[in-house]
């Protein structure tokens, strides 16, 4: 008894595949081009349509004669709520348009605002300058008195910054 | 199929290896069913809904381009081919070059549907997609890009709203009908009346158009893409990617009833949108009107928009600053291929750098 085993089918019909596929194609798309065959895929399709047609309008028929709601009856309804969807998003459109025009002409008036304040702040500044130029030296101001100078005993360090009031504020008594 | 556990049957046949049935078992089920792994997984925002539309953003956690990618996918399939895996996401992809990336997913459409064209997705949907892009991201403005049918519906978009457009790129999408392929022979109007379909099914069924894209080459589609699967599957051999693809062939949508009308007629029938006489809510979609920096690609192999329908779309525009990409591969595996990386990705990526902030 031979130890070789017989062809394996599926490499033996890959090879008549690969062999053949190209006449193949080329017998197929002879038919698929003819005239004949589009004609007839013509007539097949139409006569398709036409029992899904006649099955379509039996169903709603008996749907009709049964009280149940029919595909059309249910297609009305899901039109009504698209026609609702669509009012929606015409309505966002809408609110976003007029936020966006809010949103910007409260930008406006801010900045508006806020030049004229800055507008006044200079002012002020010219004002106060012009002011110190023409008034005389100040006066030395009096010594603090001494226990106002006197830093305390051991002040934190990351404190001291913070934690250096007027003289006049530390030397306040308690009360 | 290990040769210690080969040997013939009491027929003189062998059929598999006795320990591979669970692999058997495997195909029958992926043959039957179609593949089930994770597709889609980049983390994503919902910015806006409409009926079933859906506008999603993935966000770039080291953003480098301050104008955003909008992705248009067709009506029919889904648009997670852009995110497939996350080792063949062109999104992903993107998104890790610093780009924020925004995605049109148009759903499944119901019954109340059926009389939705391409007024409705054109003329309300894109318009309220791109504002919404720009309310959240923003920007001052944005890359259009179309893929397939979705690059036919952004290019008309172009054409109508260049308003803050910056670039528009267009993946494998017709513009030119005049010769079709087999479509034009199966479309002719003596041999089939798009509008009786229409009337008779409401939305065309996905499994419907999935046969009309199959028929363009059978018996790679129905038989070679089985032959691959199983010598993957008994070959040991990793089927993720495999799957994905195959998952998403089979995951379609169906074709809203008066835009299949729309696109049959007015597209492959008469031709209408080269010659300037498809409108989008009354008013005509001029693609000449168009001026923005333009990428059109289109794959060598690609049988359902083939080169010769993609290209004219640059003969047509006023662009001046406009290319035209002829790259290896097909309608899918341009995009999601073993070969995308080195090949569509780069090249859109570089292009849309030099045309980015």
């Amino acid at each position: 008894m031979s130890t070789t085993p017989p062809p394996n089918p599926f490499e033996a019909f890959k090879a008549a595949y690969d062999q053949a596929a190209e006449s193949w194609s080329k017998s197929m798309e002879q038919v698929l081009s003819s005239e004949d065959f589009a004609a007839a895929a013509g007539r097949m399709v139409a006569r398709y349509a036409d029992a899904q047609e006649a099955l379509r309008q039996a169903a709603e028929a008996t749907s009709d004669q049964l009280h149940l709601p029919t595909k059309d009856d249910l297609a009305r309804v899901a039109e009504l709520v698209l026609n609702v969807e669509r009012k929606v998003d015409q309505t966002t459109d809408q609110l976003f348009e007029f936020v966006q025009s809010q949103a910007g002409a409260a930008s406006a008036q801010l900045l508006t605002q806020i030049s004229e304040r800055l507008a006044a702040l200079e002012a002020a500044f010219q004002q106060l300058a012009r002011t110190s130029a023409q008034s005389p030296p100040p006066t030395p101001a009096p010594p603090a008195p001494a226990a106002a100078k006197t830093p305390p005993a051991d002040p934190a360090p990351d404190s001291r910054a913070r934690a250096r009031p007027t003289p006049s504020r530390r030397a306040a008594p308690k009360e | 199929m290990s040769p210690q556990n080969a040997g013939p049957t009491e027929h003189g046949v062998q059929f598999v290896d006795p320990t591979q049935m669970d692999l058997v078992e495997e195909g029958l089920r992926i043959m039957a069913f179609g593949g089930k792994v994770p597709t889609g997984t980049t983390p994503k925002d919902v910015v806006y809904t409409r009926n079933k539309t859906t506008l999603y953003r993935y966000r770039s956690s080291n953003r480098r381009h301050a104008t955003p990618i909008l992705f248009v996918y067709a009506l029919i399939n889904r648009p997670y081919i852009f995110d497939l895996r996350p080792e063949s996401s062109f999104v992903k992809f993107l998104i890790d070059q610093g780009y924020d990336v925004f995605l049109i997913d148009w759903g499944t459409p119901g019954w109340e549907d059926r009389n939705m064209d391409f007024d409705d997705y054109v003329g309300e949907h894109l318009p309220m997609c791109v504002e919404r892009m720009f309310r959240a991201s923003g920007a001052k403005d944005y890359t259009l890009f179309g893929y397939c049918m979705g690059g036919t519906m952004t290019a008309m978009y172009a054409a109508l709203h260049p308003e803050r457009m910056r670039n528009l790129v267009c993946l494998t999408a017709p513009f030119d009908f005049t010769d079709t392929g087999l479509y034009g022979i199966w479309l002719e109007d003596r041999h089939f009346d798009p509008v009786r379909l229409a009337e008779g099914l409401g939305n065309i069924p996905a499994e419907l158009i999935d046969v009309g894209n199959m028929m363009l080459r059978p018996v790679v589609n129905y038989v070679g893409a089985n032959v691959t699967m199983w010598d993957r599957l008994l070959a040991g051999k990793d089927m993720t990617s495999f799957l994905a693809l195959n998952k998403w062939v089979k995951d379609g949508v169906a074709f809203p009833g008066a835009a299949f009308v729309q696109w049959i007629t007015q597209f492959y029938q008469q031709n209408l949108l080269m010659k300037g006489e498809v409108t989008v809510k009354g008013e005509p979609v001029d693609l000449s009107r168009i001026a923005v920096p333009l990428l059109n690609i289109a794959g060598e192999n690609d049988h359902i928009a083939t080169p010769s329908q993609v290209a004219p779309l640059n003969e047509i525009v006023s662009s001046t600053d406009k290319t035209y990409l002829l790259l290896p591969g097909g309608h899918v595996a341009m995009l999601v291929g073993a070969g995308a990386q080195k090949g569509l990705w780069p090249k859109v990526l570089a292009w849309l750098d030099e045309r980015s902030d």
